[in-house]
């Protein structure tokens, strides 16, 4: 995986960054931190897919999506509620 | 002008510590060297194994534990588990339970890089009033376990 394809997906999912020794991104959701996941700087370190894929609770296939244009924002976040990642608070009656 | 490399017919391997060599006198003109052992080669006491590289010990553990995280307002209560592999010819360190992991050309690189991500984690965990989902409220559990701000 390249460091872009990692930027990609993290510009995709409007994750806030933050820099220090790594390229750290967290995915807010509703006031919520629920995933994070982060990578080193330079355009041609080696990026752990597999490990940043677990860090984003998806399969393989499913980062692929995230990468081009077939996961968009709204399924990557019904993904996290399926895997539990993220609750939903019942709605009030 | 290159000139030939000599040939050496035979070699004699000597005891260690101080022994007699042939002096030149002993040696006539034209006259060849009588082997000096049995066989074709000399008898040497050197084991030479050849591996293939896939067979080849792997001079990094597959599993270190982790007790380095360099700052001086926490400290470690438990050594973490680590698992070493090597991927792309870079050294990747993974705390497999909470998926957190570090890479480096070395394993000590790849132990500092992953020292200064869980730093990173830590605090931004730890930060007061932070709201978290599931999965990271179980991360900052088990960093807890592991990691404790100094007093």
């Amino acid at each position: 995986m390249k460091a872009r394809e990692f930027d990609k997906v993290v510009t995709k999912l409007g994750m806030e960054t933050r820099e220090s020794k790594h390229h750290h991104a967290w995915l807010v959701h509703e006031g919520v931190t629920v995933v994070r996941t982060k990578r080193s700087h330079g355009d041609r370190k080696f990026v752990p897919e597999d490990l940043i894929r677990k860090q984003l609770h998806v399969s393989a296939e499913q980062f692929l999506g995230l990468q081009d244009c077939t996961v968009s924002k709204e399924e990557y976040l019904k993904i996290l509620v399926a895997q539990g990642v993220i609750t939903v608070a019942p709605k009030p009656s | 002008m290159a000139t030939a490399p000599p040939v050496i017919n035979s070699a004699q391997q000597l005891e260690p510590g101080i022994a007699t060599a042939i002096v030149e006198q002993e040696i006539r003109e034209g006259e060849l060297l009588s082997p000096q052992h049995g066989s074709q080669y000399p008898p040497s006491n050197i084991v030479a194994e050849f591996l293939r590289p896939d067979q080849l010990p792997n001079p990094r553990p597959s599993r270190v534990l982790f007790a380095a995280l360099h700052d001086p307002r926490l400290r470690m209560v438990l050594a973490i588990p680590v698992d070493v592999s090597v991927e792309e010819s870079t050294v990747v360190v993974c705390w497999p339970e909470i998926n957190e992991f570090g890479t480096g050309e070395t394993l000590s690189v790849a132990l500092d890089d992953f020292a200064g991500g869980l730093r990173e984690l830590y605090y931004r965990l730890f930060t007061k009033d932070v709201a978290l989902g599931p999965d990271l409220s179980r991360v900052k559990e088990i960093l807890g376990r592991y990691i404790q701000p100094r007093q």
